[in-house]
């Protein structure tokens, strides 16, 4: 038998296929110092550092490129490779003349390796090259005087989010790192994802948080409470504050990973403008009461209310940015006390189409996929979705992929950053996917390029989905979505060749009036191609926000209480009620467009708003602002006065997603413990304690002492769901549900064996064009949407230095539309639909197609959603913010005052 | 760029079994239409090569005869490598910087001639040696170092 064995300091060490010596040695716990291999990032075999002994060769050899093999003896730490380290690390540090450090102390692994090898002062002559320091970027530092050419920044820059920032300028001694050629870091591609931070070994790239860093007293895991991904974070803190994020490095979800939003805008929670006393209108004004009093007031409120226009004059929006269970419970205290379904949030205004169309075709209206599927797709399908800057983490996981070798396809009116990875790009006109879907569809079947097994065993609709697009016309659809039919064909191509395939779908499908449709249409492709359900496949709808998965799964809808299960049925009603010692309401309630219509009608007469800034981020901004004028009873959580919260009767401060212990659920299932890392500003509460204490006041007796009752509970009313789920068994990584019971491991992927429905359901269904594509006298078409430095509408991170990265939400309008109407990059432009108009700055572009422009809504005083109208889908009644025709207005074409 | 450079540097793919295989002599062509490479020209070459600007800045950095900022419309650099110092490189090298008034790595101000120094060129037998404008001129003395510069245009 050959002996498969190697020895490293006398330890035998067995061999693994292309380990190297340096991973080899780390396995069995002994130190190699190396200075330019980074944890996670290839070997660079540059310091040579990590040099070490190989019997039977006369030159040390550098570990991280060693393979070890079989019959090796390795030293790692004889007298001349200790004798080499310390010569090398001597040189380095003539580089650096003036680094002083406190050895008892050392804060990098520069000076770790310096104290540890006794080297305060180079005996070499002094080599530093001029350097300056570059602090352009509101975070991020780089002090080339620290810097010792190590190349791990450009690695993690490159390997981990894909941006390519670094490199190399010149040679020899001569040799500095550069952004390529521009000439600062906020010039630079740089996107402040901190990942060259976390590795820089000398901290010559750092950020103003590790250069103010204080000993922290505490250090708490927690999930990030920005998008969907649902990244875990390190909180660290000292006194009660936050004093740096960093990514969680054995996270399943980010792998350590964060973005600008995540790791470094945290500066709203101890902004001076926090809500900390609730407050109780008089008049024109808002005045500090007591909690008490708040609560003693609102029961009451809430209690004539009820009494006098019957409990469906009353309604609640749960929020998409608290836990689980501040929104499990305020869904029970409006069905079970007050006795209204009027209960919705807001993934009514993003993907309640996506939702209601996966749970039509396939059972359920969740992801069916996990991130860890991007990995192993082969092919990935983006459809309106921006990743890279909605959802960074998973933008750059979706670039890695495809850096090493999947297919991508893009389908966006944009030219988002993705599509420059793409294999194809399709920049159809907004609010056609179904056209072109059904494109895709023809030519899939057409070319026999389906998965036939998988719809014979497991799909209805074959024979009806092929008879219908029989009758479709590539050019037609074409001419619809404004492709060429070639470019069609491509896709449909490596679709069918590669596929199965990860469809990662956004707003640009759900946020249209065939919002649903167009992500059934995209089902289809996903049946047809075999992919829900197999490993590297399926459906993975990206969630807007941290909770948005969550509220839905609780029953902040109107039609489903906690768990989608129907109201309509009373089997369901019987067995919660009795749980909840209450009688559920029957008729299913309204939606949040439907509860706007109905304020601005005098039907609902109070509502309940936790945080959620309806009048910044919902359609017809004038008509959501009138209808919440025209409410007798206005409540808000907040954490800070917002737009919305200026309407209100009562505000009362809320705890922020870092100071409060529950659960989020992110995008992909996976429930996740939310602990507090600070305490709430003043008497701000966290919503569930709200919720609790205003129940009782309005006569329920409720006993949650603490986040994990109300899950419990929770597990009890949604079994099938959540009934494996407890705080106890959430850890690190928590849960993805369907959870059933407490010896199940949590779901993975959807649909496995077979979809959650039985079999899934092919969709016949034809474009039909929104009112808005075509309207007289406004030629383009607006598109309104997120950008990476800001979240939603804006209340945390314009409440950071993100602001200086991104300091106004601007119109992207095509060079040769600019060019047409007059306008130039930075001028001020009139934009105007059928339901409103506002001012504001051009941004001429080539990411927007000839005929589109596309504005953010992260500013309140942009007043996009002025724009954008009252059409909605009529199935999932969501808002069609990605379709408005507009006409623009500059100085020079508007007429002169008569 | 010029198209008849783009032209140049397409014909330059079907040599190499992979397009980034080209770059060296595409920048070549650019500098030779330019007199030098700069950000943004390094930006069209990185989009013709499908390479990051970063890939392309490195390696047009890294090579001494490229050049990113303009340069004089003569090169003239005199090689100060061992066997030319000994034969009296930096003396030649001190006495054209005088004659030229400007240091070495600059630019005349009449934009005529940049003057630099080189590591070894490989003409140790005919040392001292200078290399104007892609040209040896070996076995040197000032005198007819100062001849040939002042025969530049």
């Amino acid at each position: 038998m050959i002996d498969r064995n190697a020895t490293i300091d006398g330890m035998q060490v067995s061999i693994h296929a292309d380990e190297t010596v340096l991973e080899a040695a780390t396995r069995v716990g002994v130190t190699i110092p190396t200075l330019c291999k980074g944890r996670d990032l290839s070997p660079e075999g540059g310091c040579r550092l990590c040099l070490v002994e190989v019997e039977g060769t006369s030159r040390p050899q550098a570990a991280c490129h060693t393979k070890l093999a079989d019959g090796m003896v390795i030293r790692t730490a004889t007298d001349r490779i200790e004798s080499l380290r310390r010569d090398i690390l001597d040189l380095t540090l003539s580089a650096h003349p003036d680094q002083t450090f406190d050895a008892s102390s050392p804060q990098t692994e520069f000076e770790e390796l310096l104290a540890q090898y006794d080297l305060h002062r180079s005996s070499y002559p002094d080599r530093a090259m001029p350097a300056t320091l570059d602090q352009t970027h509101p975070y991020l530092r780089y002090d080339p005087s620290r810097c010792i050419l190590c190349r791990r920044c450009i690695d993690a820059c490159e390997s981990i989010q894909g941006q390519f920032v670094f490199s190399i300028e010149s040679r020899g001694i001569q040799s500095s790192l550069c952004y390529g050629d521009d000439d600062s870091f906020l010039d630079s591609g740089c996107v402040a994802c901190g990942a060259c931070v976390d590795r820089c070994p000398t901290a010559a790239i750092t950020d103003i948080d590790r250069i103010a860093r204080v000993k922290s007293d505490r250090v708490t895991r927690t999930t990030c409470g920005y998008c969907g991904v649902g990244c875990q974070i390190d909180v660290r803190s000292r006194d009660g504050r936050i004093t740096e994020i960093g990514g969680a490095k054995d996270a399943v979800v980010n792998r350590g990973h964060l973005c600008a939003k995540g790791r470094y805008a945290h500066a709203y929670q101890s902004a001076d403008d926090r809500l900390t006393q609730p407050l109780l209108r008089n008049g024109e004004h808002l005045e500090p009461v007591s909690w008490d009093e708040a609560i003693d007031w609102v029961s009451t409120r809430i209690l004539s209310i009820g009494k006098r226009w019957g409990p469906d004059a009353l309604g609640v929006f749960t929020s998409s940015r608290s836990t689980n269970e501040a929104a499990y419970l305020l869904q029970k205290m409006f069905r079970g006390i007050i006795g209204t379904n009027n209960i919705d949030c807001c993934a009514r205004v993003c993907h309640s189409s996506t939702a209601l169309a996966l749970r039509t075709v396939t059972g359920t209206g969740a992801a069916s996929a996990s991130y860890e599927d991007i990995e192993l797709a082969k092919c990935i399908v983006i459809a309106g979705a921006n990743p890279t800057e909605a959802h960074p983490v998973v933008g750059s996981r979706i670039k890695q992929a495809v850096l090493d070798g999947a297919k991508l396809i893009v389908i966006d009116p944009r030219r988002i950053e993705l599509a420059e990875y793409a294999t194809c790009f399709l920049p159809l006109r907004p609010g056609t996917n179904v056209a072109l879907f059904n494109a895709m569809a023809k030519l899939l079947i057409e070319s026999g390029q389906v998965d036939v097994r998988y719809l014979e065993e497991r799909v209805d609709g074959w024979s009806e989905l092929e008879k219908f697009v029989e009758g479709l016309s590539l050019e037609q659809s074409a001419q619809t979505c404004g492709v060429a039919p070639d470019r069609i064909a491509d896709a449909a191509q490596i679709l069918g060749e590669v596929g199965p395939a990860l469809f990662v779908h956004g707003l640009g499908l759900s946020e249209l009036t065939q919002g649903t449709e167009s992500v059934m249409t995209l089902c289809n492709l996903g049946m047809l191609t075999g992919s829900i359900g197999k490993p590297g496949a399926g459906m993975l709808p990206l969630r807007g926000q941290n909770n948005v998965q969550g509220n839905a799964d609780m029953g902040a809808m109107p039609n489903l209480v906690t768990g989608y299960q129907s109201v309509q049925d009373s089997g369901v009603r019987e067995r919660v009620g009795s749980i909840w010692n209450a009688t559920i309401p029957t008729r299913p309630g309204k939606t949040i467009p439907e509860m706007i219509d109905a304020a601005a009608a005098g039907e609902i007469r109070g509502l309940w708003i936790q945080g959620e800034d309806v009048a910044q981020s919902d359609p017809n901004e004038t008509h959501v602002r009138s209808a919440l004028n025209n409410l007798e009873l206005l409540v808000v959580q907040e954490l800070f006065l917002s737009e919305t919260a200026q309407y209100a009767d009562l505000v009362l401060p809320a705890a922020g997603a870092l100071e409060q212990d529950g659960t989020f659920t992110n995008g992909e299932r996976r429930i996740q413990r939310v602990r507090a890392a600070v305490e709430p500003p003043g008497q701000a509460r966290p919503d569930w304690e709200v919720a609790r204490n205003v129940a009782c006041a309005l006569g329920a007796h409720w006993t949650y002492s603490c986040a994990d009752d109300v899950m419990t509970e929770i597990a009890a009313v949604a079994p099938a769901i959540f009934g494996g789920v407890a705080f106890d068994r959430l850890g690190d990584d928590g849960l993805q549900w369907p959870c059933p019971d407490r010896t199940h491991p949590g779901t993975r992927r959807v649909h496995e064996s077979e979809f959650i429905r039985g079999r899934g359901q092919l969709i016949c269904v034809e474009h039909i064009a929104s009112p808005e594509h075509s309207v007289d006298g406004f030629p383009y078409l607006l598109i309104t949407g997120r950008v990476l430095e800001h979240y939603n509408v804006g209340t945390m991170t314009r409440r950071t230095p993100n602001r200086t990265l991104r300091a106004e939400d601007t119109l992207e309008i095509h060079v040769r539309d600019a060019a047409r109407e007059g306008i130039v990059d930075g001028s001020r432009v009139d934009i105007e639909s059928q339901w409103g108009s506002t001012n504001v700055v051009a941004q001429v572009s080539q990411r927007v197609q000839p005929g589109h422009v596309f504005l953010s809504f992260h500013f309140p005083e942009t007043h996009t959603n002025r724009l954008t109208g009252p059409q909605r889908d009529a199935k999932s009644n969501c808002p069609e913010y990605k379709v408005t025709a507009v006409r623009l207005r500059t100085p020079e074409t508007q007429s002169p005052p008569a | 760029m010029q198209a008849q450079t783009l032209q140049k540097i397409e014909a330059l793919f079907e040599k190499y079994p992979q397009k980034r295989g080209a770059l060296l002599p595409a920048i070549y062509l650019v500098q030779a239409e330019k007199g030098h490479v700069d950000s943004d020209a390094a930006r069209e070459l990185a989009e013709l090569f499908e390479l990051q600007p970063v890939d392309v800045w490195e390696v047009l950095t890294f090579y001494n005869m490229f050049y990113t900022a303009p340069q004089g419309r003569h090169h003239v650099y005199v090689c100060t490598n061992l066997p030319c110092s000994l034969r009296g490189a930096r003396s030649l090298l001190k006495g054209i910087e005088s004659h030229l008034g400007v240091h070495c790595g600059q630019t005349t101000a009449d934009g005529r001639i940049t003057l630099g120094h080189e590591e070894c060129l490989g003409s140790c037998g005919t040392a001292p040696m200078m290399r104007v404008d892609g040209e040896y001129v070996e076995n040197l003395d000032l005198v007819e170092a100062k001849r040939v510069i002042d025969g530049l245009d």
